[in-house]
């Protein structure tokens, strides 16, 4: 018997014994079975600027996991090793981590907050999903990293466990989204629209890649879309690209492109645009928008100064938009 | 008309209808699928690759994000 999965737009039929295109749920015997629930294939402690999360418990450390698999295919992912793995390769091992063990090295590594992260949580949703209900109720909050392709309704069930998100919004065209991702905009950015309704803490990246997605006019667009759909205090980052995976053709992005960009994206009216994966001085430092008083020092992923007083400018008394204690 | 025009109009004009029809039909899909409730998958018995310790969990990753 046929099955279909209904967690992304996708919307896979398989066959018996076939997988979906994440290739980690599959059809057994007219079933549809998740293949990697309580099996990440990585478990690290990161800092939570690495997510990147500027505005959510700056410093504080994040037990982060991820299992093989993904519903995109971006001829640029940085991680394609395992998010375009297949399980039976035999390339990634894997341990069994059920949910409760996350939370207890949570626990043992001083991580207030857990990160479903790396590869995309929505392939592992069901390990996703019961990992973050049971850290919530220990008191543990949840982030997702994620390229938010997802259908609304387990989108909108597993929000209610998720404190904050970081959401790819890779371009502004179909196009994009069909020719590098094999993917769709329109979800993604009905995604980010629901999250930030049902309360989550949001923050934006954008992959800045040379010749794509890098012109003025559109980075102007999702600086614009971003502003008018998810507000002026959502913090928006751009990325800087790197060549891997199937687009080694492509030069890095420069650091006066990315810097462009951030003007770009202040000019539009965003208060807080950072700039990522490339040392930059102001790029990655929190700023008052009020006074322009340097709020939060950072160097790579560390902290040097936070100077935020009770989640305000300790100058003007502005209330800076984040999640702080 | 002519039944013969009639019938030249209807295959000038079939591509459109055509294109109209799909559009209805994934339109009419994507909204069922938004109402149907979601049905969580069920977990494997086994893993199918291989099982080995996660090591340096509390040193950095080095993937991305």
């Amino acid at each position: 018997m046929k099955v279909q999965c209904e967690l992304c737009p996708k919307m896979c039929v398989m066959q018996p014994g076939q997988s979906g295109e994440c290739r980690v749920r599959i059809n057994v015997d007219g079933v549809l079975r998740t293949v990697v629930y309580g099996y990440p294939c990585s478990i690290h402690v990161d800092p939570i600027e690495k997510k990147p999360l500027n505005h959510f418990l700056p410093g504080s450390a994040i037990l982060s996991l991820a299992t093989v698999g993904c519903n995109l295919h971006c001829k640029n992912c940085q991680n394609w090793e395992i998010s375009q793995a297949n399980p039976e390769d035999g390339t990634i091992p894997a341990e069994f981590w059920p949910p409760e063990r996350l939370i207890a090295a949570s626990r043992q590594y001083h991580c207030p907050s857990l990160a479903y992260t790396y590869t995309d949580p929505i392939v592992y949703y069901e390990y996703t999903y019961d990992s973050a209900k049971l850290a919530k109720e220990a008191g543990i909050r949840n982030v997702l990293v994620t390229a938010g392709y997802v259908n609304e309704q387990p989108w909108t069930q597993l929000l209610e466990y998720v404190d904050a998100a970081n959401i790819d919004l890779k371009a502004m065209t179909e196009e994009f989204y069909r020719e590098v991702c094999s993917a769709t905009l329109k979800p993604v950015q009905n995604a980010l629209i629901l999250a930030k309704a049902r309360g989550v803490h949001v923050e934006v990246t954008n992959l800045v890649i040379p010749t794509l997605n890098d012109k003025p006019e559109q980075i102007r667009e999702l600086a614009r879309w971003t502003r008018a759909n998810l507000g002026a205090e959502t913090p928006l980052h751009f990325s800087g690209f790197y060549p891997c995976y199937q687009m080694r053709n492509l030069p890095p992005t420069s650091l006066a492109t990315l810097e462009t960009a951030r003007q770009i994206g202040m000019s539009e009216g965003l208060n807080y645009v950072y700039i990522g994966n490339i040392a930059s001085k102001e790029g990655q430092n929190t700023y008052c928008p009020g006074c322009k008083k340097l709020l939060i020092e950072r160097s790579g992923h560390a902290i040097l100064q936070n100077r935020l007083k009770e989640g305000r400018c300790p100058e003007c008394g502005r209330e800076i938009q984040g999640v702080w204690k | 008309m002519t039944r013969r025009k009639f019938v030249c109009k209807l295959i000038e004009t079939w591509p459109v209808v055509a294109v109209g029809a799909s559009a209805l039909a994934r339109r009419a899909s994507a909204q069922k699928a938004r109402l149907r409730k979601f049905v969580r998958a069920a977990r494997m018995n086994q893993y199918p690759g291989p099982i080995k310790p996660l090591h340096d969990i509390c040193r950095q990753g080095k993937w991305s994000g």
